[in-house]
């Protein structure tokens, strides 16, 4: 069963999505080579591995880069590292908050504590997502 | 994906089934989801699986479709067809529940009385859309024999409900008065509060006067019937013994009037009773815990 569930996870997919995602924010700056996206795909597919999730389709990486992208503590240079780093936290924390808590709530806490934490994205990685909520006076989450 | 959904199907409409089969899944997550997350646990997509593939065969068995529907209907037409089909499924289970709360003799039983308490909540918790495959309530009480464990969801509710209702109508031939008895004989410590099955030893005592001749409305054994019973199956073949309780089980099926499945359950615990009619027989042929005299 775990390895037709892994399945689902369909590289080609997020290599795709990836690559559409780059052309929009070239004029930013924020560009992705073709052997970043490969290695992000890949990053994606071990981070569901390593959290127990299923994700269908294209996957959180678009959304994550869009959540991200206007954050004036984001240095373009370190685009891949930080949407690497990014997509491995978010599916830590949906683990840890469930199925029934929308992305984008945990996208828009994860934008939050990334610029609360100056863009050092490493530094996040510390924390479990309830702790991190505590220490920045988060109430319930929002659905909206 | 080894399922009855691409059994006898070519090697690449199972493929096209698989692939089907994961798009209607996808479709299924994102409504669980209600479209807010991208991804859900494995255990999650498991039973969200398990589901889908549970109503889509019973919508296939209910509509004579072949396994390759799956391929040829549209999908999301399939997924609200398939979750009618669950969702009627629930409406008899409900009316099969309803027979059931009307079993005789719950006051003897307080697990019967607390499982279809129970089971009463099942028609609230119970989700046909993502959770077909669950059973939500608990279920207690000792039925003479198990219900096919391949069975989930409603599908194994509805089995257990009707075997209930298969061992209700022997019950139902009886004196109440005379099941009490047999009950409070063959369990001491007190069947109200244990987890006794009400049918087995009434139905073991009914045998037991069929096998003797005795008078059956009592179930009530006699000194006389139980010599007579070691002399009939005291015999070193197990063939023979099985035979006879057979024999006895039709016999009384007809003398009742029982069903189809109320023979099938009687001769099931007729071939239940060989093992401890074995140990008796070796023990020196004390039959109070089988064919009890009653005081």
């Amino acid at each position: 069963m775990k390895e037709e569930l892994a399945s689902i996870v369909r590289r080609g997919d997020t290599i795709q999505a990836l690559e559409a995602l780059g052309r929009r924010k070239a004029s930013l700056g924020l560009r992705l080579t073709r052997e970043e996206c490969l290695a992000l795909a890949e990053g994606r597919e071990r981070a569901l591995t390593d959290t127990g999730r299923v994700e269908f389709g294209g996957g959180v990486l678009p959304a994550l880069a869009e959540t991200l992208a206007d954050s004036p503590y984001l240095d373009p240079a370190d685009w891949a590292d930080t949407l690497m780093e990014g997509q491995l936290l978010f599916y830590h924390w949906k683990a840890e908050a469930g199925d029934r808590v929308p992305d984008r709530a945990i996208l828009r806490f994860l934008r939050k504590a990334f610029d609360h934490a100056r863009g050092a994205m490493a530094y996040l990685e510390g924390f479990s997502l309830k702790e991190l909520r505590e220490r920045m006076g988060e109430e319930a989450w929002t659905m909206d | 994906m080894d399922n009855g959904l691409t059994m006898s199907l070519t090697g690449e409409e199972a493929l096209a089934c698989q692939a089907r089969l994961w798009q209607l899944l996808a479709r299924q997550a994102e409504r669980y989801t209600m479209g807010e997350s991208t991804s859900v646990c494995q255990e999650t997509v498991q039973v969200l699986l398990t589901s889908l593939r549970l109503s889509l065969e019973a919508y296939f068995r209910e509509q004579e479709l072949p396994p390759r529907a799956l391929l040829t209907e549209d999908p999301e037409q399939l997924l609200r067809a398939a979750e009618g089909t669950v969702r009627r499924q629930v409406r008899r289970t409900r009316l099969v529940y309803q027979r059931a709360c009307r079993c005789v003799l719950q006051e003897e039983s307080l697990s019967l009385r607390e499982t279809l308490d129970s089971i009463g909540g099942f028609f609230q918790a119970y989700d046909p859309r993502f959770f077909a495959g669950e059973v939500p309530c608990d279920i207690d009480y000792q039925l003479s024999r198990p219900v096919d464990e391949s069975l989930r969801g409603v599908w194994y509710l509805r089995a257990w409900l009707e075997q209930l209702v298969t061992e209700d109508a022997l019950l139902r031939r009886f004196d109440p008065a005379a099941v009490r008895r047999i009950l409070a004989a063959v369990c001491p410590e007190g069947h109200r509060e244990l987890l006794v099955n009400l049918y087995e030893p009434v139905a073991a005592a009914a045998l037991g006067l069929t096998l003797t001749e005795g008078p059956l409305g009592s179930l009530n054994q006699t000194q006389a019937g139980w010599a007579r019973l070691t002399a009939l199956l005291e015999t070193p073949d197990p063939e023979k013994q099985r035979r006879i309780l057979e024999q006895a089980g039709e016999r009384l099926a007809v003398r009742l009037e029982l069903g189809q499945q109320g023979t099938a359950c009687l001769l099931a615990c007729a071939q239940g009773l060989l093992p401890r009619i074995g140990a008796v027989l070796e023990s020196g042929a004390d039959w109070q815990g089988i064919f009890p005299i009653l005081d």
